[in-house]
Order: structure tokens, then sequence, then C-alpha cells
């Protein structure tokens, strides 16, 4: 398959969650990889799926269902993981399937409808394509992502002075 | 990473090198006001400082050394002499050149406003001012530091090289400059070069090369090149050794003007704590084929190493599985292999303790200062090595038990008169090699601590009941000022007591696998012992399942495992206990329901299962039932994703043998998640 991209449209991979398609910019995907069930991690948030290994590193699998506010993740014959990196490392999201990867024209892009956005998450989406006569919903990974917490690691030492003895 | 941003990490790394020694020196210097080789340390130190910050062009960060270095210039004229008032103001412009180097080499425009610093120099006579048209004018009578100016951003050698001299009685020792020409068609010149220095190195003491070191190391000289030696041999000795070497085609020896004060070091003894210095000024030209390395590189060799032990344990499996002997036999060998490769590839992250060792002295300095005590400061076992990310995380709790040392352990002189002690006192740090672990010891002979003190301390904010006393030795209740909540209040200071405590200071240790004892003897001294291990990389970890998921507990929190089925479980006030040894009430935990896998009000433990007993950072004694126990083995610590920060009682992960991944369990916040 040769895909070439152009100045006016971009890259990108096409998956399946639930019933509808979704695309993620071929840039930000560093590999899609076969499922396996990941070891959960406990009192770790709900979308966090649990920790799986890839090749030596343990990364985290989030339930991008959950994140967009659908029915959480479950597993299916197709199902992969999307390898991506975000603010807070590298991480791989659950999909159903990922099967395509296809340019898209810039300006084929439309803005979300309402009927795709549903519990104020509008902002996750870049906006809808038309392919092959299906809708394919464009998805913004950093906002799609879980932040790192902002708790700083070290706060209990204290590098200046401490008590005495 | 442009070429500019090469030199400069270059110069970044050297000048905190360079920093370094002129600390060291002054620091030396105070000690031993009259000794001229420490005043020689400083003044190169600046003087290399100050050629390397031009170069860069760094123009304020260049100033502030030539300063530095006129000043030294006069001490080493004995034009001024040395005191407290000059070591105080040369190292606050040490501080002040740290903050212009990273203020210049940020591209920072907000400087910060050095003129005050400047005007004490003036105060303290310095004589000349900087001027841009003649930056070397106090060079006269140093023929070898100029060198430093032909390529200031490298030389490592240079600095205060004949601090190092150490002449035999009666035989006068010259500085020599051997041209060395090679022959035309010599191939291997760097290799040729290295063995004319190593000959002349053996004659006497190899002070500098033109050109630098680094740049002979790097080939990056044409046909010759020039050693400064000092020695007591002939020049038509030097000659002869240097025309011995393969492909040198010819070398002419030229005595050079007697170096300066040669005698008076000679005759300098020097004491233990000026062994650091030495150490680096000890020339140390192509002694050692290094290079520098991103630790990046050296931190995904550990992965890799990590990996190829986990996939080694997957082949074990296999291997067994299958029964073939010529699978055993090869498994075998990737055993031996992969373990080598560990061993050195772990060598590789190791790091002298020096490297955080050399701020003490600095600090201890100011503090007894702060504090108006007169202290000895002596370190020892500073080339004893480390894992760099535990050496990384020990320099707090090693400063705040100096501080506690200097603050609360060392008297002032005249009660220690009184006590029939010597008016100074000593503040020893040292590190030791015992098999896995290093010790690091930090000894005063202050007043002790006064065990009844703190019992009766402990007592107060209940900690323990006055009843229990039989039951504490002295030991026990030293380590009670570790306890959380701990905390003399009417003792504190300026300098200690912030309330955080020893209670960091021992968690932290803990932390790093490691342990804190203390010894004190009232009217004789104290001792923080710290065992560290060598590495974190790997740790031993006991692998248990709960909720049917394997996790790993690391051993150095285990104290023991009991089978559910030997102990007869109790309760108190609801709570799952069990009586250990007759006397020692232990709370039990199930791990699947601290983790909250489970919720079921089931019974505490069932009898098929195990009962872990874990040493919790409070003193206390903690019971975690667990399914099952899979056995001990080494773990190769991975981190966890930053999504995971404010998840409570796990410090990583780990892969086991069948790829699968295992948590690592944090007995430390498990349980206040």
């Amino acid at each position: 398959m040769t895909i070439i991209g152009d100045k006016d449209s971009k890259i990108y991979v096409i998956f399946r969650l639930g019933c509808e398609e979704y695309g993620l910019d071929i840039r930000r995907v560093q590999s899609i990889v076969e499922y396996e069930e990941p070891t959960p991690v406990p009192r770790c948030p709900e979308s966090v799926l649990g920790v799986i290994n890839l090749r030596g590193r343990v990364i985290p699998i989030i339930d991008l269902a959950t994140r967009l506010g659908r029915e959480p993740f479950v597993r299916g014959a197709g199902s992969r993981f999307l390898v991506v990196e975000g603010d807070a490392g590298v991480l791989g999201l659950a999909v159903d399937a990922a099967h395509e990867v296809t340019p898209i024209e810039l300006d084929s892009i439309q803005p979300t409808p309402e009927a795709v956005v549903s519990g104020g998450n509008g902002e996750i989406f870049e906006g809808v394509a038309h392919k092959d006569g299906a809708l394919v919903i464009l998805i913004d990974l950093d906002r799609a992502l879980p932040k790192a917490t902002l708790g700083d690691i070290e706060q209990s030492f204290d590098t200046e002075g401490y008590g005495d003895v | 990473m442009s070429e500019m941003d090469a030199y400069k990490d270059l110069f970044l790394s050297e000048s905190t090198d360079y920093l370094q020694s002129v600390t060291d020196g002054l620091l030396a210097l105070e000690e031993t006001p009259h000794d001229l080789a420490h005043v020689e340390v400083v003044f190169r130190g600046a003087h290399s400082l100050k050629g390397m910050s031009a170069a860069m062009g760094y123009e304020r960060t260049a100033e502030l050394t030539h300063t530095m270095e006129g000043l030294m210039d006069r001490v080493r004229h004995r034009d001024r002499k040395v005191d407290a008032d000059l070591i105080d103001l040369m190292l606050d412009a040490v501080d002040a050149v740290r903050t212009s180097i990273a203020e210049e080499s940020s591209g920072q425009t907000e400087a910060t406003d050095f003129s005050e610093l400047i005007a004490r120099f003036v105060e303290m006579q310095a004589p000349d001012v900087w001027d841009t048209e003649s930056p070397h004018g106090s060079d006269e009578g140093s023929d070898d530091s100029k060198a430093s100016d032909r390529s200031p951003a490298v030389a490592p050698a240079e600095s205060g090289a004949s601090t190092s001299l150490s002449p035999t009685e009666g035989e006068s020792v010259r500085q020599y400059s051997v041209a060395v020409t090679l022959e035309e068609d010599c191939v291997l010149k760097a290799v040729r070069a290295y063995m004319v220095i190593k000959r002349l190195n053996y004659l006497g003491t190899v002070t500098d090369t033109v050109p630098s070191a680094r740049d002979i190391e790097d080939e990056r000289f044409d046909l010759e090149f020039i050693v400064k030696v000092q020695t007591a041999s002939a020049p038509s000795e030097i000659a002869k050794a240097v025309t011995a070497v393969t492909e040198v085609a010819d070398a002419s020896v030229s005595e050079d003007a007697p170096a300066v004060q040669t005698g008076e070091i000679a005759s300098s003894a020097h004491d233990a704590s000026d062994v650091s210095s030495r150490r680096r000024d000890t020339p140390m030209i192509l002694e050692t084929q290094t290079v520098r390395i991103s630790i990046g590189y050296l931190d995904s060799m550990v992965d890799l190493v990590g990996e190829l032990i986990t996939f080694r344990s997957r082949l074990d499996r296999i291997a067994e599985a299958m029964g073939s002997r010529a699978l055993d036999d090869a498994v075998e060998d990737l055993h031996r292999i992969s373990t080598e490769l560990r061993y050195v590839v772990m060598d590789t992250r190791m790091v002298p303790v020096e490297n955080i060792f050399n701020r003490f002295p600095r600090m201890v300095r100011d503090l007894a200062r702060a504090l108006d005590k007169d202290v000895v400061f002596r370190m020892e076992g500073l080339g004893i090595e480390l894992d760099r990310t535990v050496l990384d995380e020990i320099g707090d709790p090693i400063v705040h038990l100096l501080r506690n040392s200097i603050d609360h352990g060392i008297e002032r002189a005249e009660a220690r008169k009184a006590a029939g002690k010597p008016p100074k006192g000593t503040v020893t740090l040292s590190a030791k090699r015992e098999r896995d672990t290093v010790r690091i010891t930090i000894s005063d002979d202050g007043a002790g601590i006064d065990a009844e003190r703190i019992w009766a301390k402990a007592c107060s904010v209940g900690l323990v009941g006055p009843d229990d006393r039989a039951t504490f030795d002295d030991d026990d209740i030293l380590m009670l000022t570790c306890a959380p909540g701990f905390s003399t209040v009417e003792q504190a200071t300026r300098v200690s007591g912030r309330g955080v405590g020893m209670d960091a200071v021992k968690g932290k240790i803990e932390y790093l696998g490691g342990s804190l004892a203390i010894r004190s003897k009232v009217g004789v001294g104290t001792d923080f012992e710290l065992t560290l291990p060598l590495t974190l990389a790997i740790i031993q970890v006991l692998l248990v399942s709960a909720g049917r998921q394997t996790f790993a507990l690391p051993l150095s929190f285990v104290d023991e495992v009991l089978a559910a089925e030997t102990v007869k479980i109790d309760a108190i006030d609801g709570m799952p206990v069990i009586v250990y040894r007759d006397d020692e009430v232990i709370p039990l935990y199930r791990l699947d329901r601290v983790l909250g896998f489970s919720d079921t009000d089931g019974p505490a433990a069932d009898s098929k299962e195990q009962i872990i007993l874990i040493n919790s950072p409070d003193g206390g004694k903690r019971g975690l039932v667990v399914e099952s126990l899979g056995g001990r083995t080494e773990a190769v610590i991975k981190p966890l994703s930053p999504l995971f920060r404010e998840t409570k009682g796990l410090s990583g992960a780990t892969v086991l043998g069948d790829a699968r991944v295992a948590l690592i369990i944090d007995p430390r916040t498990l349980f206040s998640g």
C-alpha cells in the first residue's frame, strides 16, 4: 500500500470503537499491537484498563471508549492497542479494530455534528470526514488522553532542612 | 546538537569541575593558610575558568574569575594574607561565578548584580580592573598556564599540577619542555603520544601538554607536540626515554624557568583532609581511556539487560517444559553471559561517592561559622562507588545528618574545654564497601544523645508509655527520634528543626532499600550509620498472589512469612490480629482487600493462605495476608507511568519470566491509599 500525503491532506489511522469509525493522525501513532490482557492496576482511574509489557517497557492501557463517553471497552476478536505518546509518556489505546490507514483531505473535514458529541466531550474531536460514504470521527489526541496528575512526587522530602534529634 | 551546544555542554561540565577544585582549594587553604600549593590550585582554577568563559563569550563570568585570579595572585606573591574574610569573599565569588555561568549559558538577559561583590574585592585590594585589551595581565611566572588559553574549553590535566610534586630528598627537580616530533608516516599518532607521556610520567610528573591532553587524545595535532614534565632526570635521559618510543623521530628537551614554590610544596605535609583535592590535581593525562557518555544510554542499557534477564527466564521455562538437554546447556551459557553482562552494565553506572561528598566541606564550613562552632571536617572513602540512582537520593539525608551533628552534637569550644576535649570538634563522613552494600557513617565527637531525655520526650508526645521502659534498650530509644511526630521542639534552631525530622531521613533510606542505625554515648559522640544497596535498578522481591494477580513485594520489607494455618487469629475491636512470639500484637490486612480487589467480609485469612510480616516505617509490624507465594526472584524495576502518580501503594512494575507484568508493592504507602 502506498500512501502519499500532500499538503492538502493528512494521513489518518482509521479504527473502530463500537459501531463508529474514528481517525487519529498517523504521526501520533507509534505502532499498532495485538491485544493482550492488561494487568489491572489497583486504585487507578477508571479509564485505565491496566498495564502491559511492550517490549520491556511497562505502559498503561487507556480505555478510549470511556474517555469518549461511550460504553466501556470489551475485548473482541479484532481488538488492538494503538501505541501513542502523550504528555504522560507512551501509552496504549484499546480499540475494537484498527484496519486502515488513509489520507483525508483537509477541506473535506467538517465540524463535529451535535449528534456525535455526548456528555460534553466535544473538544476531544477535531471534526468529521466522509470516507466511502461512512462518517469518520477525527480525534484530537492530546485532548483525548488523561493528564498526568500534577502531584509532586518529591513532595515528601524537604531538601532544605528538616527536624532535629 | 549543534557544535556550539556541544562546546557548551563540555564547558558546563568542566567549569563545574573547576569550581569544585577552587572550592576544595579554598577550604584547604583555610586549614593551612601558609600552604602555597592550595593558593596555586585556586589561582589556576580561576585562571582556567577565565580562559574558558572568555572563549565562550561569557564576559561577566570572565570578569569575575579574573578578579578572583587577581586576588589570588596577590596572595601568591604574599601581598595579601589568608584569613577567614578572604576565604569568605572567594567562596561568595565562587557562588557568583556559578550564578553568572547559569545566566550567561542560558542566554538570560536579566543578570544578577555583582557590583557589591566586586566592591568587596576592591576593598580587599585586588589590584587590577578588568581590561578586555589584555586579559592575561597576571600571567607572568606561570608559563604553563598559558596553554589553557590555547584550548580553553579543554585541558583536564593542567590545574594545579605542580602541587602533586613529591621529589625525593636531595634530588633537584626541574621543569622541562619536551618537544616531540613523530615520524611523517606515523599512523597511530595518539597512541605514540600516549606512550611518550606515559614514559615521561614514569620519569617524573607530566604537568601539561601542548596541545591539551584531550586534543592529543583526539589526534588534533600535526606531527609535533610538547610535553611539560617535572623530573629529577637529566635531559639526556629524558630524550633517550622518548626516542625509544616507536615512530618518534625527534625529541628536544629544554629546561623551563624554575617551577614556582617548588620547595615549599615539597616540604608541606598533606594531611588527610587534603586527599580529595590532591587526587583531582594529579595529572590524569591519558592514564585511563574514558569517554563521557550520556546517562540516557546507560539507562537504556540497564533496560535492555533487564529485558535480556526476563527473556532468559522465559527460555528457562521453555527448556524445562521441553526437557531438552541441549537447550538446557545453551540456556546455562546464556545465564552466565547475561549475569556477567549485568555486572558490567551496572558497573558503568557506578559513581564515586566523592561526586556528592565534595559539596559537603563547604556546607560544613558555612554552617559551623553560622553556628559559631569550631569544627574539623574529615571525609574518608571518597573513591567508594554507588549506583548513580542511589547516590542522587542520599545527598539530602546526609546533609540533614551533618547538620544534626554540627548543630546538636558538637559543643561550643568552652564547653568542650570544660569537658576535657580538644576545643575543635571533629565530624567525620566516611564510606565503606561491605559486600553488596555501602556503609556511610556520619560521626561526631560531640555531646552525644541522652537516651533518658529522648525517652522522656517520647513519653510526653505519647509515642511510648512510661511502663514500656523495660522493653527498650538504649539503641531502641535512639531510634525513637526517627518516629513520625517526634521532635525535640525546644531545641529547634534556624539550622535544623523545620519539623520534617529524622523520620524523613529514615524513610528515605528505607525507600532506597537501606537501613539507618544510631549509636551514641553521652559525652563521647554520636554515629549515624546508613547501610545502602549498591544499586536500585534490580531488587530482590517475593512474588505473592492476591485477587488472582501476581504482585512483587520488596524483600527488604519482609521480616517473616507464616502459614496461616499455624497461627491463631484473634480480633481486637473487630480488627483481626495475631499474637506474635507471645507478646507482640500484629494487625492483619488482606492484600486483595487493601488494594480494593475484594470487599467481602470473609475471614481474615484462609488456612491455605500465607501471612507475610512486613516492617513498616513507624517501627511496628503488619501482617499481610496473601493467597499464595510465588517464590523469591530478582526483579528489574520498571517505572510506572506518570498517570499513576496518585496511585498509592505501588513503587513500580517488573516483567516476569512469562512476560506478564507484576506490580511492585510499596509497603510504605500501601496503607495510606
